[in-house]
């Protein structure tokens, strides 16, 4: 059974110094309310999600006391593990964690300029490579290390507010007049994409409806009251439309080590029809989004999320209701050969180009918890 | 209202603005005895996690404040549960406060203890402390409020989900038939109805339909026993100490609108949204369906939020908890080649043996289930030990029991809390652990003794007991329904086709008319005193006139048999004293109609009355009780019936010459 193999392969790989269990006490009673609202739906978007992750995080620091550098990186990954165990699929939650990492890292390099052979993200590969070994010790006390980290935290979210907009900006070098654009589902990213482009130029939208969960209509809505001319299309129609199609330009919700999304449903649908007529296809990820996980399963404790099967069969169809098995999956995984282009905040990017962009935003050694 | 304000922002509030709700602990019922006897219902798990927590996670999504949890059984493990629960915490998103009342046997006791205790300061929300829900309570509140300014005396906002009738998620005893305005969503009618009556009819006074545009009638919901109430249902309590239930307040105020000025509202749920209550073991097996197959998103095991609970989903609905606390190495889930199958929930810490196979079921924390044992459509609850090569289907294993090897439990089978069930046990009853009060309850093994079932009960709850009894095995799946509940479920069905009221009452009618008869023969009482009689008898009963002309002479014909002696000697005397009676209820064509199919049933049956026949038409004829041509038409009509092959060939000679008397009258006349 794939469930057995995982066990054991997760027991291999374990190393000895660290488990999987904490003791209830150590996680801070805010983030287990955190994980609760989150759960429940309390949070609309993953921009939300993060952000608050983020808060949270620079809460803990301010309140616990460290004595060095080594022990607020327990705490943190501590934390970030709780997080990304109960949230497995909330990528960016476990991203935060680990960017929180890469800052204490760099203030604690920052700290103590006599080691000047100090890891830096602009190096070269092969550099990267064979300092991983060289193994930091933390321990040494750093004046001043918390209120240089707090403050790198400020910058990384005000870094994290202009994402969105640091994206927007690029539209206009990527649609043009005249163009017909397609997108699916509801995304904030597509959305003020398409709205700064709009200001510009004209061109035509259309949205796929991505029923039951996307919320195309909401989309379709919000791009018409900015006299954006928009069609509503549903799943269905997907492959008559692209021929007609200049450009896809979706949102996702994670971007995964190889470049593959971890998409909306439907998305996967749509890149298959777009490659089939030589559409290219540009995914607008915030770096936020990038996650050092690779697709291992299509199961929900690794990949995949499971909702309520309103959407697909009501309750009250009664006869069907005990003959028929029901799911309702939520992502659907995109591999990376469908994607033409990344647009994060930092630019344009190919799916091959992942790995490095990942190598700059986390310390290898945090991509496990 | 924003939905994640904390509890300080809480404080700031207006007193009015919070939401409150009021959940009631107790279910005041004892369907799921014997696990009920020393836990309060709402604290037996479902999927794992007691119901209880269920109900109060919900209410703190759907945007509650304030619960007032209101105990009667039980009372110190409700609170002990609480204080240790999350609710119990200061960072509680949920302010909850515990009212005690253990004096309280009904849910209109309790609506009138809160009553008396005035906390209770605006619109609340109502619900069992056994709800399993995703709904948004907020709108629904909303609503309830609207109507509220259109009409003052709205006292109840009753909540609804649509399942057309047979379906599954319908317990029977929820089974509820309502009319409601279209216009003001005001309920109008409301009927509960039992679904195995054959009675298909259903009587909605005019007075509903006059005067209104539009009503809707529902047939296809279901109560989710959720309701918004307004500040007037606790005084209305208070005020009628008639209303014991929620059915019984339902049901007086619509009565009585006018008198007591409020009026009730409907709200339906839409598809997306669920609700329902577990009140018994059928709504017991279907909300864990429901819950298993996701209907109660985000309310699912893998989106539990206690965090010692992390439940891992897989394919096929199968739900596999890791332990999260002081990992040794035996606490990891230990599955060998066992099989799980769909629609399962696995508990932390539980050890599944060899070539074992577990099907549509729930198994809770810390369980050893041995090699070789198969578990279908069963719920067995935390710490369990099954041993090796047990079966076990549809039943429900309470906590700490202890199967032993080879057992088969089945067709609802249910273990109490700490049932040591002896090796090779093979059983459908309730069996608790130890002996109660009773000490004459029938012994199976050390610590597993029959439940009884309560005898003083009348005759009708003592059905729904056995209708609550079957919940759990008159299950509705189709893949391998087992030959035994099949036959079982038929011959109940047939059971309660035979003891139909018509039937019943007519063969009391019948009995009274004989005893009337004899009694009034040996006294020599005035036949006018035994119509009087058999007329009262008659109203009774409520028996036709012309099953009331059958059976009175069936009943004067059999006399004979019950007096000792032999038959016809009896049979004239008796004729001659009843002439009256023959009198008053032979009165026209059909009645005659009536009297000689009474005739014939008795002679066909009986030799010695076949023999009498030609003398008791020529009585009756003679009598003017008979008419020719009804006697003629009747013969007629037996003429080719080979059953009533005798009679015809009896009867011919009384015929020949009664047709010869015809034909000389003619010709008199002429």
């Amino acid at each position: 059974m794939d469930f057995n193999n995982k066990t054991r392969i997760a027991k291999h790989l374990k190393s000895p110094n660290m488990t999987f269990d904490e003791p209830k006490g150590k996680i801070h009673k805010s983030f287990l309310r955190f994980v609760t609202d989150v759960k429940q739906g309390k949070y609309h978007g993953s921009f939300e999600i993060t952000s608050k992750t983020v808060d949270l995080l620079k809460q803990l620091i301010t309140d616990e006391n460290f004595s060095n550098a080594q022990g607020m990186m327990d705490t943190i990954r501590t934390h970030g593990r709780y997080l990304h165990k109960a949230l497995p699929v909330h990528a960016s939650v476990g991203n935060m964690a680990r960017r929180v990492l890469k800052i204490v890292r760099e203030e604690y390099a920052a700290g103590r300029e006599n080691k000047s052979e100090e890891l830096d993200p602009q190096d070269s590969l092969h550099k990267i490579v064979t300092s991983v070994d060289i193994g930091e010790d933390y321990s040494s006390p750093v004046p001043d290390l918390k209120s240089g980290v707090l403050e790198h935290i400020s910058e990384f979210q005000m870094e994290l507010e202009t994402s969105i907009d640091n994206i927007a900006q690029q539209a206009q070098e990527h649609i043009h007049s005249n163009e017909i654009i397609l997108t699916l589902g509801m995304s904030h990213v597509v959305e003020s994409f398409l709205r700064k482009a709009a200001a510009h130029r004209k061109f035509d939208v259309i949205v796929v409806d991505c029923e039951p969960l996307g919320k195309g209509h909401e989309l379709a809505v919000s791009l018409a009251k900015s006299k954006i001319n928009t069609t509503v299309i549903g799943d269905n129609a997907i492959f008559g439309i692209m021929s007609r199609v200049n450009k896809v330009i979706i949102g996702t919700h994670t971007v995964m080590a190889n470049g593959g999304l971890r998409a909306l449903t439907s998305c996967h649908s749509v890149a298959l029809a777009a490659k089939h007529c030589s559409v290219p296809v540009i995914v607008l990820a915030p770096m936020y989004k990038l996650t050092p996980q690779y697709l291992c399963s299509y199961d929900q404790d690794a990949f995949n999320s499971y909702v309520a099967p309103d959407g697909v069969l009501d309750f009250s169809d009664h006869p069907t209701l005990s003959q028929i098995k029901r799911y309702c999956p939520v992502f659907d995984y995109v591999p990376p050969e469908l994607v033409t282009l990344f647009i994060s905040n930092t630019g344009g990017h190919a799916p091959s180009y992942v790995y490095r962009l990942l190598s700059e935003l986390y310390h290898p050694d945090d991509y496990e918890f | 209202m924003s939905r994640n304000k904390s509890n300080k922002d809480l404080d700031s509030l207006k007193k009015e603005d919070v939401v409150q709700a009021v959940v009631v602990a107790d279910n005041f019922s004892d369907a799921f005895v014997p696990l009920t006897n020393e836990t309060p219902s709402c604290l037996l798990p479902l999927v794992n996690t007691c119901l209880l927590d269920h109900t109060l996670e919900w209410l703190s999504n759907s945007g509650v404040q304030e619960a007032f949890l209101f105990c009667s059984r039980h009372v110190e493990k409700v609170k002990e549960h609480i204080r240790k629960s999350k609710w119990g915490d200061s960072t509680s998103p949920l302010l909850l406060n515990t009212i005690v009342s253990e004096t309280c046997l009904t849910l209109g006791d309790a609506m009138r203890d809160l009553d008396a205790k005035g906390l209770i300061r605006g619109d609340f929300i109502l619900v069992m402390g056994d709800t399993v829900a995703n709904v948004n309570l907020l709108p629904i509140l909303e609503k309830h409020r609207k109507l509220q300014k259109v009409d003052k005396g709205l006292a109840m906002t009753v909540v609804y989900k649509y399942a057309g009738p047979s379906h599954v998620g319908r317990a029977p005893q929820d089974d509820v038939l309502v009319a409601v305005d279209k216009k003001t969503s005001k309920i109008l009618f409301h009927q509960k109805r039992i679904a195995s009556n054959d009675n298909k009819k259903v009587h909605i006074p005019m007075e509903v339909i006059l005067d209104r545009p539009s009503i809707d009638i529902y047939n296809d919901v279901i109560d989710t026993h959720v309701s918004i109430c307004s500040v007037s249902v606790l005084p209305l309590f208070s005020d009628n100490f008639d209303f014991q239930t929620r059915e019984d307040f339902i049901k007086g105020l619509l009565m009585n609108e006018e008198i007591l000025a409020s009026s009730l509202a409907a709200y339906c749920l839409s598809d997306r949204e669920y609700a329902a209550s577990v009140n018994s073991w059928h709504m017991y097996k279907n909300v864990t369906q429901n819950m298993i197959h996701r209907w109660t998103f985000p309310l699912v095991p893998d989106m539990f939020t206690n965090e010692k609970e992390i439940y891992q989903y897989l394919r096929g609905n199968v739900y596999k908890q890791h332990p999260v606390t002081l990992a040794s190495v035996e606490c990891f889930l230990y599955i060998r080649s066992s099989i799980i199958e769909d629609d399962t929930v696995i508990g932390g810490g539980s050890e599944v043996g060899e070539s074992s196979t577990i099907r549509r079921s729930v198994v809770g924390r810390n369980c050893h289930i041995g090699n070789g044992v198969k578990i279908e459509d069963s719920y067995v609850w935390d710490g369990c030990i099954i041993k090796d090569n047990c079966t076990i289907q549809r039943s429900v294993v309470g906590s700490n029991c202890v199967v032993g090897e080879g057992s088969v439990l089945s067709q609802g089978c249910i273990l109490g809390q700490g049932v040591q069930c002896p090796p090779g046990y093979t059983g459908n009853t309730r069996l608790q652990s130890c002996q109660g009060d009773d000490d004459d309850l029938d012994m199976v093994g050390d610590a597993a003794y029959i439940v009884k079932l309560d005898n003083d009960d009348s005759d009708s709850e003592d059905d729904e007991n056995q209708q609550i009894w079957s919940d759990l095995y008159c299950s509705n799946q189709i893949e391998e329904v087992d030959g035994d509940s099949d036959e079982s479920s038929e011959m109940s069905d047939e059971s309660d086709r035979s003891i139909s009221p018509v039937l019943d009452d007519t063969k009391l009618f019948y009995n009274e008319v004989v005893d009337s008869l004899k009694r009034g023969y040996e006294d020599k009482l005035h036949c006018d005193n035994l119509i009087l009689e058999i007329n009262s008898s008659r109203y009774a009963y409520n028996v036709s006139m012309r099953e009331v002309n059958l059976l009175v002479v069936k009943a004067i014909l059999n006399l004979p048999k019950l007096e000792s002696g032999s038959y016809l000697p009896q049979l004239w005397p008796l004729q001659t004293y009843f002439m009256p009676i023959y009198k008053n209820y032979i009165r026209n064509p059909t009645a005659q109609i009536d009297c000689l199919q009474a005739l014939q049933e008795l002679a066909m049956a009986e030799q010695e009355l076949l023999t009498a026949v030609p003398k008791l038409l020529s009585v009756l004829y003679n009598q003017d009780i008979l008419n020719e041509e009804v006697i003629l038409k009747w013969h007629s009509e037996l003429e080719g019936d080979s059953e009533a092959e005798d009679l015809y060939k009896v009867a011919g000679p009384f015929i020949k010459w009664l047709e010869e008397a015809e034909v000389e009258s003619e010709d008199e006349s002429d």
